[in-house]
């Protein structure tokens, strides 16, 4: 790879860098690599060929149809359920979390600081502290084990305010703002006729970490729902697997869930993800905490 | 006009501009909370009430729902695992936040000076790990780790380790952790500095490298001073992320009781005492010990680098 | 709710019986719904019930193992969604779901007819005894046997072991030809062996309600330990566990010719993941210390299912939990042993004309061996496997030996029995 990108300056400097990014390369894209592969093994393939033999399309056809035809294809139903989920919490936060950002880092009102400083520490909560009274909040709302509890609680994405803060700060051009104010434009007009025109790289950003986030959502989606109808793919799949013994090897039963299983299962949830991103990463890397360097 | 009456004139139209603007406040103030709304709703519903009712529950007995002050907490310090798992956390956190920092640093340095089409490519590849989840995230590390089916078998086995056992001995837990958690986190920290570095202002580059600055001193002298404060950000969050430590250690237990570390970290205590022996009540003190960290940090966070400061 | 109430004040003046005959008037009129807690494993059973039996719609569905116990939490704690009979996959569950602060399991002892619960197999429902309650029915029995290669045995001349001793012995021969008896490392195996001469490792003391006896400073932990470790040490016993890569390539490659394993792994390791041919295996009674006069062996595994104490429909749920665990034409088709003895003959008919095995007494030896079941397999509201596992296998793998971490694992499950709230003698 260097030596295509700078054959004629390959100076010590250029080979460290080089050389890092590559074997930083491996580190992360080997084990990628692998679990992609690993998709078409059998079983005793992965435990006894070397790592990155190839698979074959007969083994990958069978763990295809074993892993979809277990219980009349519920797998299809976590994925359109992982899809509402995404769908409607993604859209919850990034309208919660754009105008508040917005607010929060253009103008000066009472208990601005206050919302700062809860946003952070709703960052850096741990899950396992708030689920026990989420969970019984939306239990006495009705919500638990429905769509929308679900939807609502992962509509609050505080990294998002704050990614959009930070990015308001520093980005609003003042001088625009302030002759548009000057011009008589009320708070709501300089939102929507200036901030959300420029806001478009980090509603992108907002959106794909908040998509990120609640498509691997765990924790809360297995605490929020009880009915197996309603499991998102995350949790359907760890059900599955831990059903089936697969990986913790007490596999005394006839379930055709084995470990090539779990890693069809597995690249099922990473595709989406690697295909979004790439359609994204624009937006995502222009939008990126421009103004992360804020004083 | 009077000099006295010029006088009270202005005073007059002092006077009225003020409460003008002071009414432009208010209504200022009015819209700032109006676009606020929806996010504070979700704030209070999932971010204040969880935490303040976790606080209350902690000096309960959850089963008769009766007040017992602090032996929650009596509990919690009795446990004779807590000592362990604070070492074990403390151990994690500094390897992890040191990957984590130096790790994100050089490769997003580097990154942001090699052209930019292969440096897309390459985020791309580093971010995907972060994809990886649950289930997936378990067989993952499962193979990795043991030298015999390993991707990077030639690596371990270079280094004199023939069986799983050998790794992890080698590593130790926390390093296998630390490992797990940079491989999944440092992706996405990667590309938000991706585009931090982007947005640089362009002048300030030019000058310098007019000045005669190669790539290395525009590197470290100019750009990294300039994302330092996003950097130590970074770590103070990874920091007050890794005192929560819980998926990594609590996924390999998936693998089988042999790897089974439930008890591991703080954050897996707290789960124990909740979801295993169903004492929410010592769950939510040590749950409640855990954010208090957690708060002094943000507050450090707030107050050191002026988080909350218009420019 | 009404009806709940409703019975709860007739069980109030009346008999328990009274209380039954009630519930079965309710259920003439219109099908009761009972919720179930499944694993996928068990799905089909459940199923069949549902379709057998008109008066009961089951409403099932399946959670993961392993974070049973979290949803029943949860449950509880909400008060709503609580499940009316589930199946537990780990014998611990029984133990951690009767407690003050986890209070779910029906108590079944009197809702059981004795003569039924006498048709399980010695110490089958052991693990659902706590302080002298029966909580659960056994779904399936994973007591340790030996499993062999027969014609490798025979081509090495060796004959099968019956005690540990022989064992150790065989070890010690095999040993320089690369060949090994099996895991040393694997907390159950490591388990089953360090109890086989009646070691006092998280016993439960008779008569007491949650007192525990914990001594492994005695010989009868000492001599088991001391095995494992010269075993481990001239390479008898592997020093990885029987799912790693490196040992499936010892077991395919006819390197492990016998083994100590429970029922189960005939069937779901050894076949599938070892591929050994057919024609190759078969089992052996569990070995017993020259000094014992008979084995005392140790299980792996096996379910149970429990009923959920609140439960509208008691009458419903204790039948459907005594169906699933000892419905001959149900269980016939289960997948692991019965521990229904009746069910467990029918089951194990298949065996004997199945060609995989090189003995047709493969249920045989499983049965008879089940009357050596260790008594002490029972349910702990903690697991002494986790803490073997943490403080025997892993200084393991830097040096240490079982021998000389006993000493600790002593200290760690004194203190886990405390911190449960066990007394401990």
């Amino acid at each position: 790879m260097s030596t295509r990108q700078a054959p004629l300056r390959l100076n010590p400097g250029r080979f460290l860098v080089f050389a890092t990014l590559a074997f930083a390369v491996c580190f992360y894209g080997i084990p990628l690599l692998w679990l992609f592969v690993a998709g078409t093994r059998s079983e005793a393939s992965l435990l006894t060929q070397s790592p990155f033999a190839l698979g074959d399309w007969d083994s990958f056809v069978r763990t295809w149809n074993n892993l979809t035809t277990y219980n009349n294809f519920q797998i299809l139903t976590w994925t359109m359920n992982s899809l509402i989920y995404v769908v409607g919490g993604v859209l919850l936060s990034l309208i919660a979390c754009i105008p508040a950002g917005y607010a929060l880092a253009a103008s000066e009102f009472p208990g601005r600081k206050l919302v700062l400083i809860f946003t952070l520490i709703a960052m850096i909560t741990p899950s396992t502290a708030v689920v026990l009274p989420i969970f019984l909040e939306l239990n006495m709302l009705g919500l638990s084990n429905t769509y929308a509890g679900l939807i609502l609680a992962s509509g609050f994405f505080p990294f998002g305010v704050y990614l959009t803060y930070v990015y308001f700060s520093t980005s609003l051009p003042k001088g625009v703002m302030d002759s548009a104010r000057v011009d008589g434009a009320n708070r709501f007009q300089l939102f929507s006729r200036i901030a959300l025109p420029l806001a478009r790289p980090i509603i992108a950003l907002v959106a794909f970490f908040s998509f990120l986030g609640i498509w691997s959502n765990y924790f809360l989606a297995f605490v929020l729902l009880s009915d197996d109808k309603l499991y998102n793919l995350p949790v359907g799949l760890t059900a599955l697997v831990s059903g089936s013994g697969a990986l913790s090897n007490l596999p005394s039963n006839d379930v055709p869930i084995k470990k090539p299983e779990v890693v069809l299962a597995a690249i099922l949830v990473v595709l989406p993800v690697l295909l979004i991103f790439m359609a994204a990463q624009r937006f995502v890397r222009s939008g990126t905490l421009s103004g992360a360097e804020k004083g | 006009m009077s000099a006295t009456a010029m006088a009270s004139d202005m005073r007059a139209v002092a006077i009225d501009r003020a409460r003008k603007a002071k009414q432009k406040g208010r209504r200022d103030t009015r819209m700032s909370y109006l676009l606020l709304a929806p996010y504070l709703l979700l704030l209070l519903m999932f971010g204040l009430f969880p935490i303040a009712y976790a606080f209350g529950l902690s000096f309960f007995d959850t089963i008769e729902m009766v007040f017992w002050g602090v032996t929650n907490y009596q509990f919690v310090f009795d446990d004779f695992r807590v000592p362990a798992s604070v070492v074990n956390v403390l151990a994690f956190v500094a390897i992890w936040v040191t990957l984590t920092m130096i790790g994100v640093a050089v490769l997003s340095l580097m990154l942001d000076s090699i052209n930019r089409k292969t440096a897309n490519t390459l985020r791309t590849i580093y971010f995907l790990p972060g994809a990886v989840t649950s289930s997936a995230i378990v067989v993952l590390w499962l193979f990795v780790l043991d030298p015999s089916v390993s991707p990077f078998q030639p690596v371990l086995h270079t280094l004199g380790w023939g069986t799983r056992a050998d790794v992890i001995a080698s590593i130790g837990l926390a390093g296998v952790f630390a490992i797990m958690a940079y491989f999944s986190a440092s992706g996405g920290w990667i590309v938000v500095f991706g585009g931090a570095l982007a947005s640089l202002p362009t002048e300030v580059m030019e000058a310098a490298r007019i000045d005669g600055a190669n790539r290395f001193q525009l590197a470290t002298r100019i750009k990294l001073p300039m994302i330092w404060r996003s950097l130590v950000l970074m770590g103070i969050l990874s920091f007050a992320g890794g005192l929560q430590l819980f998926v990594e250690p609590q996924l390999m237990g998936l693998a089988g009781p042999q790897f089974a570390q439930n008890d591991w970290s703080l954050n897996q205590m707290a789960f124990q005492y909740a979801f295993r022996m169903g004492d929410f009540g010592a769950s939510a003190a040590l749950s409640t010990l855990l954010v208090g960290a957690s708060i002094i940090i943000a507050l450090v966070i707030v107050f050191a680098t002026k988080f909350y400061k218009i420019d | 709710m009404l009806r709940k109430r409703t019975a709860a004040l007739a069980g109030g003046m009346a008999a328990s019986v009274a209380l039954g005959l009630m519930a079965g008037a309710a259920m003439a009129q219109d099908a009761v719904t009972l919720n179930v807690w499944s694993d996928t494993p068990r799905l089909s059973m459940f199923d069949l019930y549902d379709k057998t039996h008109d008066n009961v719609t089951l409403n099932v569905t399946t959670v993961a193992p392993a974070d049973l116990i979290a949803k029943i939490q949860l449950a509880l704690q909400a008060k709503s969604e609580i499940p009316d009979v589930i199946f537990m996959s780990d014998i611990g569950y029984t133990a951690q779901l009767s407690t003050r602060r986890s209070n779910y399991l029906l108590d079944l002892t009197d809702k059981v007819p004795q003569a039924l619960q006498d048709e399980f197999y010695p110490n089958g429902n052991s693990p659902c005894h706590v302080n002298g309650k029966l909580l659960c029915m056994r779904n399936d029995l994973a007591h340790m046997i030996v499993w062999y290669d027969k014609p490798a045995m025979e081509a090495l001349g060796k004959a099968v072991p019956t005690t540990w001793e022989e064992f150790q012995k065989l070890g010690e021969e095999l040993a320089p030809q690369g060949l090994s008896l099996g895991t040393g490392v694997e907390a159950f195996p490591l388990y089953a062996m360090l109890v086989s001469d009646g070691c006092d490792m998280v016993m439960p003391v008779e008569g007491k309600e949650d007192t525990v006896k914990i001594d492994l400073t005695t010989e009868k932990c000492l001599k088991p330990a001391r095995m494992v470790d010269a075993m481990l040490k001239n390479g008898s016993l592997t020093k990885v566990g029987p799912f790693e890569p490196d040992f499936v390539a010892l077991a395919k490659g006819g390197k492990i010719p016998l083994m100590i394993g429970p029922t189960w792994f005939g069937e779901y390791v050894i076949k599938p993941t070892y591929e050994w041919p057919a024609g190759k295996l078969a089992a052996a009674l569990p070995l017993k210390w020259d000094d014992q006069s008979q084995p005392l062996t140790w299980s792996w595994g096996g379910g149970t299912y429990g009923a959920w104490k609140d439960t509208a429909h008691p009458a419903e749920a204790v039948d459907l939990v005594t169906w699933m665990s000892t419905d001959v034409a149900n269980q016939t088709a289960a997948v692991t042993l019965p521990g229904h003895r009746p069910s467990a003959e029918a089951w194990g008919a298949r065996l004997a004309s199945d060609a995989y095995y090189a003995d047709p007494n493969v249920f045989k030896v499983e049965a008879d061996a089940a009357a050596f079941s260790h008594p002490g397999y029972v349910s702990l509201r903690f697991s002494v496997s986790d803490a073997i596992a943490k403080v025997v296998v892993q200084p393991l793998a830097s040096g240490g030996t079982v021998e000389g971490a006993l000493p600790a694992l002593q200290t760690e499950l004194v203190n886990l029995a405390k911190l449960n709230g066990y007394q401990v003698e």
